[in-house]
């Protein structure tokens, strides 16, 4: 993985001539609604590309300041995982004949209802500053995210806790709406996933504990690469309410013990109360 | 206007790059699929070092063959042929797809038909009162002082045994033994067993040690991990038990017995068990067919390792089909004597 664009963009972030902004304190609640479709390729699981469908809820909440604004942020996307090559598959199982020679059979779906899922829970706290005309926030977010989805016959799932720098702007136009933007990709990482043989099998009765203890490390850039980069619409809609639509490309890899890659477009609804 | 479809350009590259952003999925052919089978066993197998297989001569074998098969049924062929001699009632490969049989190795995959056991025999012909806990427990009295316990699964957290294993034990308290069937069902969770095995103890013993494939090498396994079984419940079982087994006694129901094993009241009795002890994990082919493999090493507190041959019970009785048909149950039945023999 060339790192070089990731410290570029530090360098940039670093060498900005920042100053504050003035402005009025106030609250936003920010809703959104909205699809995600996900891909997935993780070979320390499955030489299969997995693509999940999922629907998008989240909500934020934002404290801005005169220079400063720090925010709270929870999101989950909750759907169906189904290998790109086959689609829906099941499988028929036998129960050997018992003494009377009958035996029970019985469909296993590969993948059913609900079987996508990813949540996560964010903190931000960023600056107000502007480099000549433009006004952008800039600062850091802490973030945990889940991931959990069928894949085959058995779970798979993901979990970072990741401290990332983050920057983001609006840029006016001329009717009074606006466009967002915003990137952020993780520094330092606390990752969760399944070890090597999959399995913890260590005598735990919580498996979570278990997966902590078996399939927890820390991880740099050099480990762990994520990018969540978000461009959006909004326009006012009453004077206490924005609405707009936000697109999300995310994209991470994680390259222990074997490679895993996913990206995912968010489209979603976003409903802004603003007081 | 150019902005907006600079905008949609790049959308649209991001939603149609899978190799670029994924990388490349293996394309779906007999060579891959046979590589991948052998690859994945190859770093993920946990008993090569028990087995005794040479797993690179089975690659340097079967590669040409595997590079000039065409159908799902020379490819399934190939592949049972390669899995079979691991002997591993824990290694399966499931067709998916196709109308090809399930294959499933180790003895347990020999045998067709559970004939030597049927919970209904022991309920209609030997239970005074059929009573159920939980998920898993069917037990009453077979015998003046003598308990039966049939447990059905293991599948669970030991959090969940809690409640009715104290039902059970509490039901039994006046027994003067008893006997616990884990003929028939599969597998589960070994820290069920070595919960439910707790009621049964009066100290803490170790009675397993395990590791797990930690890296692609045969020998890069994670550090040992010993196994304690201790006191369990709100009061224990501590007079004379008899364990019953069969060849369908398997995985989660076989480390359960390994820390039965260890208390000086235990007697086990009937067949021997399945020999596939480790934990198994399931994972896929690029075309789709889904096979499971062991990834570790489970051995006894001795360090000595049953995979593949099953744990021998201390006295070996077997059940004939026509004799359960017939509503006897000769194991059962020996257990029963044998208890009655140490009360007296």
């Amino acid at each position: 993985m060339n790192k070089t664009p990731f410290l570029l963009i530090i360098l940039w972030l670093i060498g900005l001539n920042t100053h504050a902004q003035n402005g009025a304190k106030a609250t936003q609640w920010d809703f959104q609604l909205g699809h995600e479709n996900t891909r997935l390729l993780d070979r320390q699981n499955s030489p299969l590309i997995y693509v999940a469908h999922s629907a998008v809820i989240g909500t934020d909440f934002l404290r801005i300041k005169p220079q400063s604004v720090w925010g709270l942020s929870f999101s989950s996307a909750i759907g169906n995982s189904q290998a790109k090559r086959f689609g829906q598959r099941s499988v028929e199982f036998e129960d050997p004949n018992d003494i009377y020679g009958e035996h029970e059979t019985y469909t296993v779906l590969g993948n059913p209802g609900l079987s996508y899922v990813q949540a996560s829970l964010g903190y931000s706290y960023q600056s107000k500053v502007a480099i000549g005309t433009q006004g952008f926030l800039l600062g850091c977010q802490l973030e945990n995210e889940f991931f959990m989805s069928g894949i085959g016959l058995d779970t798979w799932f993901f979990n970072n806790l990741s401290l990332s720098p983050i920057v983001s702007t609006a840029f006016e136009l001329s009717d009074g709406s606006r466009i967002p933007v915003s990137l952020s990709f993780p520094l330092v990482s606390y990752v969760v996933r399944e070890p090597f043989g999959k399995d913890p099998s260590i005598p735990l009765n919580n498996y979570i504990e278990a997966n902590i203890e078996t399939g927890a490390s820390f991880a740099t850039l050099n480990k762990f690469q994520k990018i969540d980069f978000t461009i959006g619409y909004r326009r006012n809609w009453t004077s206490k309410w924005d609405i707009g639509l936000d697109y999300t490309f995310y994209w991470y890899q994680y390259n222990e013990p074997n490679e895993l890659n996913s990206y995912s477009n968010r489209v979603t609804i976003v409903l802004s109360k603003i007081n | 206007m150019k902005n907006t479809l600079f905008l949609l350009l790049s959308l649209s590259i991001l939603t149609s790059c899978d190799d670029l952003l994924l990388g490349e999925e293996v394309a779906n052919t007999p060579e891959n699929n046979f590589k991948s089978l052998w690859s994945e066993f190859d770093i993920r197998y946990g008993q090569f070092p028990i087995r005794g297989i040479d797993w690179d001569s089975v690659y340097t074998t079967n590669i040409s063959r595997a590079q000039s098969t065409t159908s799902d049924e020379a490819l399934y062929e190939l592949m049972v042929e390669m899995l079979d001699p691991l002997n591993d009632g824990h290694v399966a490969l499931i067709p998916i797809g196709t109308t090809l049989p399930d294959y499933h190795g180790g003895p347990i995959g020999k045998l067709d038909a559970m004939s030597d056991f049927e919970l209904d025999v022991v309920k209609d012909n030997y239970l005074q009162e059929v009573k159920s806990s939980g998920d898993f427990f069917n037990y009453g009295y077979v015998a003046n002082g003598i308990g039966y316990l049939h447990i059905e699964g293991f599948s669970d957290l030991a959090k969940f045994f809690e409640e009715p294993m104290n039902e059970v034990i509490s039901y039994f308290k006046n027994a003067d033994g008893l006997i616990i069937d884990v003929r028939g069902g599969y597998g589960g969770e070994d820290v069920a067993g070595q919960y439910i095995a707790g009621y049964f103890m009066n100290e803490k013993r170790p009675y397993m040690i395990t590791k797990i494939k930690a890296g692609p090498e045969h020998q890069d396994f994670t550090d040992p991990v010993t196994w304690y079984v201790q006191a369990e419940g709100d009061q224990q079982f501590l007079k004379p038990v008899v364990v019953l087994t069969h060849r369908f006694t398997i995985s989660a129901r076989e480390s359960f017995c390994l820390a039965m094993k260890v208390s000086p009241n235990v007697t086990f009795m009937g067949d021997t068990t399945a020999g596939a002890f480790s934990n198994q994990i399931n994972r896929e082919l690029p075309n789709g067919w889904a096979y499971s493999l062991s990834i570790g090493d489970w051995r006894d507190a001795n360090n000595t390792s049953h995979e593949g041959i099953g744990l021998i019970p201390d006295v070996l009785v077997q059940n004939t089909r026509e004799e359960l048909l017939n509503g006897k149950d000769n194991v059962l039945e020996e257990a029963i004597s044998f208890l009655e023999g140490k009360s007296n």
